[in-house]
């Protein structure tokens, strides 16, 4: 739950849901204040209108009116009793009196109880049957001076009309606003988190292989534009890269042309002794040149994927290598197929072989499966190499220590190259000390 | 110290646009008792070759006036008995299958040691370009069974295309058994360095039996190297090549 929320799409999600709930429940009580204020209004309306009434037929008859006011003749309209106060004058009826009988007329308005209304009536709707509980009528008194300069007061009732009930606190309500904001935001989350999943194993395969395949720039503009600049860095890097290479091989290449010469002239050199010195600092050359080559051609992964049997080999290459006189054991298979670029993992193998039998005396090779990853381990029996320098094995021309047994003699690329080649089909080198001595270099692949 | 064994009065004929380069091999053969030429270029050659009975032609390919392999295979599309070695710096876009694909007979790569050029060209002359030439520069799979071998990259192939890697050991006995299919071979022949102590050595059964294993991994594989008791080993399959 906590590794959901620490991703981004788990933030989203929080995000967006509790902001759209909020959103929504905010939005709710806003309406429910406009729902409000418009019951108040077709309340006051119903009052205006009835005043208005009132005080037409006083205007044309206000004798009989007050008598019938008095005489409870006209339903909805009384005479006002004496001495009640308007403690709560409302306003905005006022005003809405005084707009439609005229500025003259300084209305007076207000609810009050309905007991006021009424003092004389208190026990009247015990008279009636089937209304214990019914709702009482609202009663309103309003009080203004007419045309004739008459001050009038009445008492209007009306049917109390019931506010429907809020719908805002429903359970059921928050429950479909929170569902909802949750499914959007879960829609939200998975959009804008695929194309970062898209780039992220992208980003991935290229720091594994140095030709990956461009990523399809799909998708809305801002991810399209991501992608291409994701894209035109790979293909920088790999051209700087390629560069790189092509500089070691242009190098190399044209380095044998002046060794051929050299090598053929050491056949004239007459002095035996200074002709094999000479010899061996020509192999030496050629050493150098020639993995110089084997660098440059191994980051070009130019060869085709096949699925080999794996057991197959590294046992065929322990069985070469023995009879070379290579102490080389191939110790456990692990059976299977695996999808490589078959020469440059013979070659990676080789490498790694050769170090072992150089620096460590000997070389044991093994073969194990773990959570879909086939690791192909080749261990010496020789002295390690000290934690801190693991890392820098790694660099060109770093070579083991001067006192081990083949130290300072390589050209120290073996493993550059090695991991350059692991490269070219997605895997990985890697050395480590075992516990009973001995270095361990493991080749992890995919599969 | 010349070589009794090499065809006296052979013409050689050494391309090389570096006239170092080209001086000290002609020099290397001087050694030897052969008739020598040297070129620095195509038109050279082509001249030569017109005005010249050759027998073998130490090519390098990267010439000023084109490139070594398109006059190798036109050549060989003319019929031209000429034996070639070609000679290549190594990591260039040729590499020895391809080099051999197209026609030549070997295959160097510079620098190379001065005597190994000697031996390979004392070879070549005295297998002649008549003999059958070796299969692999011809062909590249061996089909037998349900496998087949690939001859030039030493690999069996599945049917599924899944690859079997092969030692060398592994790789020349099958070789010899594919050469020679239904025939029943004897030990020594399938190990002629060891031909000396072959009936009784065990190694050859180990390696056989390794090689039964690996062929019997896949439906009709098994029972394709059979055992005649007292004789040897035969390939109990047509082979066909493509």
């Amino acid at each position: 739950m906590r590794a959901f929320f620490g991703t981004m799409a788990g933030q989203i999600f929080l995000i967006l849901t509790v902001g759209m709930s909020v959103a929504a429940i905010i939005a709710l009580l806003v309406a429910e204040q406009a729902r409000h204020h418009d019951f108040e209004r077709v309340r006051r309306q119903r009052v205006v209108a009835s005043a208005l009434d009132i005080a037409t037929r006083l205007r044309r008859d206000p004798e009989g009116v007050e008598a019938m006011m008095a005489a409870h003749n006209i339903i909805g309209a009384y005479p006002a009793p004496e001495g009640v106060a308007l403690s709560e004058s409302d306003a905005d009826l006022e005003k809405a009196l005084m707009d439609r009988i005229g500025l003259q007329s300084q209305p007076e308005a207000g609810q009050v109880p309905v007991g006021l209304c009424f003092p004389g009536h208190e026990g009247q709707k015990d008279r009636a049957a089937g209304l214990i509980g019914a709702p009482r009528p609202d009663c309103w008194i309003v009080r203004f001076t007419d045309i004739g300069g008459q001050r009038r007061a009445m008492a209007l009732t009306f049917p109390r009309i019931a506010k429907p009930p809020s719908t805002i606190f429903n359970p059921l309500y928050l429950l479909v606003i929170i569902v909802a904001s949750a499914g959007l935001a879960i829609l939200v989350a998975r959009f804008v988190a695929k194309p970062l999943r898209r780039l992220e194993r992208a980003a991935e395969a290229f720091s594994l292989s140095l030709d990956p395949e461009d990523v399809p720039e799909t998708g809305p503009e801002e991810v399209r534009a991501a992608l291409s600049t994701f894209n035109l860095m790979q293909r920088r890097a790999r051209a700087g890269f390629a560069e790189r290479t092509q500089l070691l091989a242009a190098i190399s290449h044209d380095l044998q042309t002046p060794l051929t010469r050299l090598r053929l002239r050491l056949e004239l050199v007459e002095n035996v002794e200074l002709r094999e010195r000479l010899l061996a600092d020509h192999q030496a050359m050629q050493t150098l040149v020639r993995e110089g080559l084997d660098l440059a051609s191994s980051t070009e992964a130019r060869e085709e994927w096949s699925l080999i049997d794996i057991d197959s080999l590294l046992a065929s290459m322990a069985e070469d290598a023995q009879d070379l006189g290579q102490p080389v054991r191939f110790v456990s298979g692990c059976g299977g197929n695996v999808r490589v670029k078959p020469n440059a993992l013979t070659r990676c193998i080789g490498n790694l072989v050769d170090n072992a039998v150089k620096y460590g005396g000997c070389a044991q090779v093994s073969c194990a499966r773990a959570n879909g990853r086939l690791m192909i381990h080749v261990r010496d029996t020789g002295p390690g190499i000290p934690a801190d320098q693991i890392d820098q094995m790694f660099e060109p021309f770093t070579r083991g220590p001067s006192g081990q047994p083949g130290g300072r003699n390589g050209t120290g690329i073996g493993l550059t190259i090695a991991r350059s080649l692991a490269m070219s089909f997605e895997a990985s080198v890697r050395l480590r000390n075992a516990e009973e001595g001995g270095l361990v270099a493991t080749i992890d692949i995919k599969g | 110290m010349p070589d009794l064994a090499s065809p006296h009065g052979a013409t050689i004929l050494v391309v090389d646009d570096d006239a170092d380069i080209r001086d000290l091999i002609l020099g290397q053969l001087q050694q030897e008792n052969y008739r020598l030429l040297g070129a620095a270029n195509l038109a050279e050659l082509r001249r030569y070759l017109k005005e010249e009975p050759i027998d073998l032609i130490v090519l390098d390919l990267n010439l000023p006036d084109g490139d070594g392999l398109s006059l190798c295979r036109e050549l060989r599309a003319e019929g031209a008995e000429v034996q070639i070695i070609m000679v290549t710096a190594r990591g260039s876009a040729i590499d020895r299958v391809l080099g051999l694909e197209l026609g030549a007979d070997d295959y160097l790569t510079k620098p190379f040691e001065p005597r190994e050029l000697l031996v390979r060209i004392r070879n070549l002359l005295r297998r002649g370009r008549h003999d059958p030439a070796p299969r692999a520069g011809m062909m590249r799979y061996a089909q037998f069974g349900p496998w087949r071998l690939d001859l030039q990259q030493r690999r069996l192939i599945a049917p599924d295309d899944r690859l079997v890697m092969l030692s060398s050991a592994e790789f020349r006995l099958l070789n010899r058994f594919l050469e020679e299919p239904n025939v029943v071979l004897a030990r020594e022949t399938l190990l002629p360095e060891r031909r000396a102590t072959a009936a009784f050595d065990r190694s050859i059964d180990l390696q056989v039996s390794r090689l039964r294993q690996k062929l019997a991994a896949i439906p009709g594989g098994d029972e394709l190297i059979l055992t005649v008791r007292g004789e040897g080993y035969v390939l109990a399959s047509g082979v066909a090549y493509s």
